[in-house]
């Protein structure tokens, strides 16, 4: 399946610090979101000590995904108002030590912070972290240019629609205008059956379209509605889904692992679709 | 004091107590200055965190049968319920 992600990049990196990398897509409800609370999970899973930061003020959703909201006593802007200690507004991850989630205030809006304060604030994460993963805003204003203001490296989500993809390829060109190079794309909500039909882009369309390195593709699931639900991310459930074992499989990506990609034509196979390819590979 | 509902993502600040007459479903701190006597009342006490004073409480996981309105105020503890009829008695 499409080009292969290069391990080769990423084992340079590591070992050696943390690593600051920005979830962020342009559009919004595309899964940055889901993405972070998947992926920061399945790393910390992995061993790492992982920080996750909501850089979405005014309107957080990150503590909400990780089933946290009820622990969120101090937010990043006391940190930054130098009301409180830094560790004092880390929200440890009940189910997963390693996790611990920096929140974001509900009260104020993306003007209350500067990219300056913002990049102090998470270069002082990145000396207890192994990896620090921020949530980007949608939009390209203030929010965004907070959220990667101290980024190495940047995962941009977009779903296989043109206006995602469109508003993706816009952020990659603000990311490389802002010195960020490693640049890796995950596309969110495939639908298989949908691009077979040729009713929606295929990985490779969206590819053509962005040129960035694949770093994984997650496909459309139910379950993701209901993981954002109860607060669980999917891959803690003890029967990973399909999207579970995607999420789990780009942060293995980002360890360096070489994973292969899911095919995920065979993961909706069914006995009719089979039935149907049968009869059009039979010579008459 | 509250007419009508609070609900989850929202909070309120207040420096005294704070009365919802409705569901309580957010963030409720009273006493932000530091009263440590001031109280939280609701109608329906379903809420994220209770904050009085420099305390901070979760609400239980479970949800309780049937509501009550109910007053939470701090003990030596912690921050407690006890349902607004039990309350007045004491």
């Amino acid at each position: 399946m499409v080009s292969c992600y290069p391990p080769v990049v990423y084992s340079r990196v590591l070992g050696l610090m943390s690593r600051v990398i920005v979830v962020t897509s342009g559009k919004g409800g595309v899964g940055k979101t889901t993405s972070t609370a998947n992926l920061g999970m399945a790393l910390a899973r992995l061993g790492r000590q992982v920080a996750l930061v909501d850089a979405d003020f005014g309107l957080r959703n990150l503590d909400l995904l990780l089933g946290l909201e009820n622990r969120v006593v101090y937010t990043a802007l006391e940190v930054i108002a130098g009301e409180c200690r830094l560790e004092q507004a880390l929200v440890k991850d009940k189910r997963q030590n390693q996790l611990a989630l920096l929140p974001a205030a509900q009260n104020r809006n993306k003007d209350a912070v500067t990219p300056e304060q913002m990049k102090k604030l998470i270069q002082d994460l990145s000396e207890k972290f192994d990896y620090v993963l921020v949530d980007c805003p949608a939009g390209i204003e203030l929010g965004f240019q907070n959220a990667i203001a101290a980024a190495q490296e940047a995962l941009v989500v977009t779903t296989p629609e043109i206006a995602a993809v469109r508003d993706a390829d816009r952020v990659v060109g603000l990311l490389e205008a802002e010195r960020i190079k490693q640049i890796h794309l995950i596309i969110n909500r495939l639908r298989p059956g949908m691009v077979q039909a040729n009713d929606m882009m295929s990985v490779q369309d969206v590819q053509e379209i962005l040129s960035i390195p694949l770093i994984g593709v997650v496909p459309d699931d139910e379950r993701v509605i209901v993981s954002t639900n109860r607060g669980e991310p999917l891959v803690l459930a003890e029967k990973l889904s399909i999207a579970g074992m995607a999420f789990e499989n780009i942060a293995r990506r980002l360890e360096g692992e070489r994973v292969d990609f899911i095919d995920l034509n065979v993961a909706q196979d069914n006995f009719l679709s089979r039935l149907r390819r049968l009869f059009r590979s039979s010579p008459r | 004091m509250v007419l009508g509902d609070l609900n989850p993502g929202s909070s309120v600040v207040a420096d005294g107590d704070i009365l919802v007459w409705g569901r309580l479903r957010g963030v409720a701190h009273a006493g932000a200055s530091g009263n440590t006597q001031c109280r939280i009342m609701a109608l329906q006490m379903q809420p994220t965190q209770l904050r009085i004073a420099d305390q901070v409480a979760r609400a239980p996981e479970s949800l309780p049968a049937q509501f009550h309105p109910e007053i939470a105020y701090i003990t030596p503890e912690g921050i407690r319920i006890a349902r607004a009829v039990d309350f007045s008695k004491k």
